[in-house]
């Protein structure tokens, strides 16, 4: 392909990119150095908004739960949708069935998911998994103000929510591990579990590793769920930075874009972070031809 | 993806049975009014125009928005309303009132959003139109209330079309079962709940919306012993006075009888114990109580009694807050604020209040009655004995939003009272001097 017809193919899209990424990117930066109010110029502050920041232990907070939300989300869905995905793979007439019931919370917009689900859980409307939980333990459990109880709805919502496309991508991966290398390993002795070990895992491992990419950035961004499964997230310490960004910057009357700029910005530190070592080790294998 | 008819099929039912089984009790509300048309007089427009209206939809403020799209659009304007929640008017508002253009010619307001609005010079005073359509208008009839519920440094920013006032709503067959008396103070709540709690049908039988009325409620307890958050003499916060210790103690000493989940109700899940029997005792706005007369959402509908929010301490004030909801004209518009303001005046005149109870308490409230409002009485008595807005300031929705959080903690046991207004006096102490800069 020449580059003038490189540059065709792939100009538009590029522009588009800068424009809609590029450009609010930009501003992010800059307006994390000011106070900025909707409607008026910013107002240097220089580092201001970021002192202000790191020293709010609100934030504090929802860092930490982000981040352990991303990392305890991504685990769980990895394993789930491979349970998931090997059980299928290998189920026989009912496949279809087990594939539509599973797909189900995937077709459903996440805010809409999360309220039905927070329902189940929420003694005023109907709360059906109390009434389970009460009748077999006799205690209540307080999803929405004990905070690690809070915690753990918004995961189990959240992997409700994600599984199915973690099955679906590993349900096609698995379709492509070679049999005879299965096959080899059956004649050697392995059993089902040092197959998995030593076959399947390994075959997978780049696909488990963009899973991986893909689950930590979604789970970063946690924002829509929390608004009915946590209706007092600062409160039972179950805010994400993104509902702390919201707060700050549009929810209540501060609407201080400078400090939610400032946060986004540590954001894609943070970010960053945890991503690189997958970003790198995809770049490599798509380098080498692997994935 | 699916690989099959049969298995989209079966992914629709189990949709649909999965929505069915989480809706068990979610129950259904009332949606828009209908309503018939009122005269709406304006001059014939040579060209078309057309006027966006940004308003929440609530069974209190639909009748009043459906007013004026169904008498206004004629004669070369068309009124345009697309439903919102709350919160979506909340942002959209910030936004278009942020440019020299916006995107809306007519805006919800309520007291709480007026100051910081007003004081940045985004929304039209309407003294000068007020004075010119008083007559034609009868303008004389809107509560005084209410038009100072709108108003900020002696101006007025927006036309009253009704108001919230929290009330307290009792279940008056358990009442009478128990042989008890309307309470009147938090101390006789405390001791009607524990009465009715010992009786075993109802574990939990307060309720109050602590996930959006936090500081309302403690507002309201201020205000019942004559104090606000900030004390006008010296100018200084007042979570350490006596008066806020009182009133969030009053708050507290509820706990036992309250869900313990409260902090996570807000007044439509109030409104949803109620409805299921699964509450006796709760404070809301009084837009909400309407819905709690009407058999179609609730078996209880003929035991509801309403009174005004208690008072703290005996022969005290009550502790309700006045919200009142108007009509704003934002400085950005390009339509004549003359035509706006007739539109808007249109849709509260006596005819247009009296098709809108009992969902809303109107700014002409000389058209409610006992018999057509079942909550009427209750606001009366609160307006009578002095119930107010918050104090109409720019740092007051900052000040909520902060103080709340820990006010919430110490329902929750996460925090000491004590440890919870020195550490708000420290917040609202920050609140004041970033207001003041």
């Amino acid at each position: 392909m020449r580059r003038r017809e490189l540059l065709i193919g792939v100009g538009p899209s590029l522009g588009v990119m800068l424009l809609l990424l590029g450009v609010p990117l930009i501003y992010t930066i800059v307006w994390s150095f000011q106070s900025v109010k909707f409607g008026a110029p910013g107002d240097w502050m220089g580092l201001g908004n970021y002192a202000r920041v790191l020293q709010d232990p609100t934030f504090h907070s929802a860092v930490l739960f982000t981040v352990g939300f991303a990392i305890a989300s991504t685990a769980v869905l990895l394993v789930l949708g491979y349970a998931l995905a090997t059980l299928l793979h290998h189920a026989g007439r009912g496949r279809s069935v087990f594939l539509g019931v599973l797909l189900v919370p995937y077709v459903v917009p996440a805010i809409i998911a999360a309220t039905a689900f927070s329902w189940l859980f929420d003694n005023s409307f109907g709360g059906l998994v109390n009434f389970i939980l009460e009748t077999i333990t006799g205690e209540q459990v307080q999803w929405f103000t004990n905070t690690w109880a809070n915690r753990g709805l918004i995961l189990l919502a959240g992997v409700w929510l994600g599984a199915p496309f973690y099955m679906l991508v590993l349900l096609g991966a698995l379709k492509g591990v070679p049999s005879e290398q299965l096959e080899a390993a059956m004649a050697d002795g392995a059993n089902w579990w040092q197959r998995q070990w030593y076959v399947v895992i390994p075959t997978l491992g780049p696909m488990f590793r963009f899973l991986a990419l893909i689950g930590i950035m979604n789970a970063l961004g946690v924002f829509d769920i929390l608004i009915p499964l946590a209706p007092n997230a600062e409160t039972v310490e179950s805010q994400s930075v993104s509902l702390y960004v919201y707060q700050k910057a549009f929810a209540r009357d501060q609407q201080d874009l400078g400090l939610g700029s400032a946060v986004n910005v540590l954001m894609m530190l943070v970010m960053f972070i945890l991503v690189s070592p997958f970003v790198r080790n995809i770049y490599r294998e798509v380098k080498a031809g692997t994935a | 993806m699916l690989r099959s008819h049969k298995a989209a099929l079966f992914a629709a039912s189990t949709l649909s049975a999965l929505l069915v089984l989480t809706a068990c009790g979610a129950g259904s509300r009332t949606g828009a009014q209908e309503v018939d048309a009122v005269a709406c007089d304006f001059p014939a427009q040579e060209q078309e125009v057309e006027v966006n209206v940004l308003a929440y939809s609530s069974s209190a403020t639909d009748p009043f928005t459906n007013m004026m799209v169904a008498s206004c659009s004629k004669d070369g304007v068309e009124v345009k309303h697309a439903p919102i929640d709350f919160g979506g008017q909340y942002q959209k508002t910030a936004t278009t009132l942020a440019g020299n253009t916006g995107s809306y010619d007519i805006i919800e307001m309520y007291s709480g959003a007026v100051p910081r609005y007003a004081s940045t010079d985004t929304l039209l005073a309407l003294d000068e139109l007020f004075e010119k359509h008083r007559e034609a208008y009868d303008f004389d009839q809107l509560s005084e209330a209410m038009l100072e519920g709108l108003s900020y440094d002696g101006k007025l920013y927006a036309l009253p079309t009704q108001s919230n006032v929290f009330t307290l709503v009792y279940r008056e067959d358990i009442y009478e079962e128990f042989g008890l008396d309307a309470p009147e103070t938090y101390a006789d709540v405390l001791a009607d709940a524990e009465v009715i709690q010992a009786g075993g049908e109802i574990k939990f039988p307060v309720a109050l919306p602590f996930a959006d009325g936090t500081s309302t409620l403690f507002e309201g307890a201020l205000a019942s012993q004559g104090s606000t958050y900030v004390d006008p003499k010296t100018g200084e916060p007042t979570f350490l006075s006596p008066e806020a210790e009182k009133g969030l103690n009053a708050l507290v000493d509820l706990v036992p009888y309250m869900d313990p989940q409260v902090i996570s109700f807000d007044q439509p899940r109030v409104q949803q114990q109620l409805f299921n029997g699964t509450a006796a005792i709760g404070i809301m706005y009084s837009g909400r109580m309407a819905d709690l007369t009407n058999p179609d959402l609730t078996q209880y509908s003929d035991g509801f009694a309403f009174a005004p929010a208690p008072a703290i301490a005996p022969g005290g004030k009550t502790s309700a807050i006045l919200s009142v909801d108007g009509w704003s004209i934002p400085k950005n518009t390009k339509i004549d604020p003359d035509l706006l303001f007739r539109l808007m005046a249109a849709s509260i005149t006596e005819e247009a209040a009296e098709q809108a109870l009992p969902f809303a308490y109107p700014s002409r409230d000389n058209v409610v009655t006992e018999h057509n409002t079942p909550y009427a009485a209750a606001v009366q008595e609160a307006l009578s004995n002095g119930a107010g807005t918050p104090p109409m300031e720019t740092w007051l929705g900052t000040m909520q939003g902060d103080t709340a959080v820990l006010i919430q903690q110490a329902i929750i046991g996460k925090s000491s009272v004590q440890d919870v207004l020195a550490e708000a006096q420290k917040i609202a102490i920050r609140t004041l001097s970033g207001a003041a800069e």
